[in-house]
């Protein structure tokens, strides 16, 4: 009697298996992948505060549109530069993106770097966030520095890292 | 089971190369450079005084006139007397090799006795280098000014014995 019942086990579950095998429906499913154009950004100017003199704290400001202006303690010169920079961002037409760049920023003097001037803030041409609105976009990119008097004469360098994320 | 792992190795690397993909397409960074220049604070500091010098005025008056050079010349009835004449001098600096402009004034400047109220009128400015538009140069940063004019002297009534002392403005202008 047992015996029998093993055996009647192993035959339903194999019928079981059987009958499931059997009983497989096949239907089909839709799958879409949409590749859009890969954000990009090339540096085309680098941002220029040009020459200015630093009697005591004041800041200097460049604008997007290249414009320059200061604060009492610092004075403005000629003879040198003064740009905005801009770099070119190309991507999917019509998409929204993110600017960002990190702040503060420092400038430190070529010979001296215990010499410094900060950057605390950044402004930009479109705002954030942008359009592609063809596909392409000049991003311009103006800054204001702080210095605090003490800074000696000569020339101050930095980097600063433009960010961009799709909405 | 050797190869399991090689197949759970495979996966993972393809799971790392979606996620790569994936950030590349979404969001990207670039770099900028910044530049700013500090030039020298300009200064001008007054090193030596115009002073015409010690004179008696004669019956109708008449002009000294000081060079940027200190060398001086009389003209009308106006006697020099024993005493020190010299040349204003400032003393300019700055940025190296910067061109700067000298504006004198363009207006008599008016000298006052020290008690009777009684002036003279000092016009006729020059200066060494010459007053126009980037006419100076700060060599090794710095640069003497010279500055030189023309008094106006009139009768002994009209300026009685004494002195006379009075300001005047010279700019100069680095932009």
């Amino acid at each position: 009697m047992k015996n029998f019942t093993k055996f009647l086990t192993i035959v339903v579950i194999g019928l079981a298996f059987c009958f499931n095998s059997h009983a497989q429906v096949s239907t089909t499913a839709s799958a879409s992948a949409t590749i859009v154009t890969a954000l990009t950004i090339t540096k085309v100017t680098d941002l220029s505060f040009g020459r200015f003199a630093v009697n005591a704290a004041g800041t200097v400001t460049v604008g997007t549109d290249n414009s320059r202006s200061q604060t009492a303690g610092c004075a403005l010169f000629g003879g040198g530069a003064v740009t905005a920079a801009s770099f070119s961002v190309t991507g999917e037409p019509s998409r929204t993106y993110t600017i960002s760049i990190v702040t503060p920023v420092t400038l430190t003097h070529t010979v001296t770097p215990a010499n410094n001037l900060v950057i605390n803030t950044f402004v930009t041409n479109p705002v954030s966030p942008a359009t592609l609105a063809a596909g392409a976009n000049t991003l311009l990119v103006g800054a204001t520095l702080n210095a605090d008097g003490s800074e000696i004469a000569g020339d101050y360098t930095g980097t600063f890292t433009v960010s961009l994320n799709y909405n | 089971m050797a190869g399991l792992k090689i197949f759970v190795l495979f996966c993972f690397l393809v799971s790392l190369n979606c996620e790569l993909k994936a950030q590349s397409n979404e969001s990207i960074s670039v770099e900028g450079h910044i530049f700013a220049e500090i030039v020298t604070v300009f200064s001008a500091v007054e090193t030596a005084q115009l002073n015409f010098g010690r004179f008696t005025p004669g019956p109708q008056g008449g002009q000294i006139v000081i060079t940027p050079q200190s060398s001086v010349s009389v003209l009308g009835s106006v006697f020099p007397a024993i005493g020190t004449h010299n040349a204003g001098c400032f003393y300019v600096s700055g940025d190296l090799d910067a061109a700067f402009t000298i504006t004198l004034p363009d207006q008599p400047v008016v000298l006052k006795h020290n008690s009777s109220g009684r002036s003279m009128i000092i016009e006729d400015w020059v200066s060494t280098p010459n007053q126009g538009v980037g006419a100076g140069i700060l060599q090794n940063g710095e640069k003497l000014v010279y500055i030189g004019a023309t008094l106006k002297v009139g009768t002994l009534q009209d300026n009685p014995v004494g002195v006379y002392a009075g300001t005047y403005s010279i700019t100069f202008d680095f932009n």
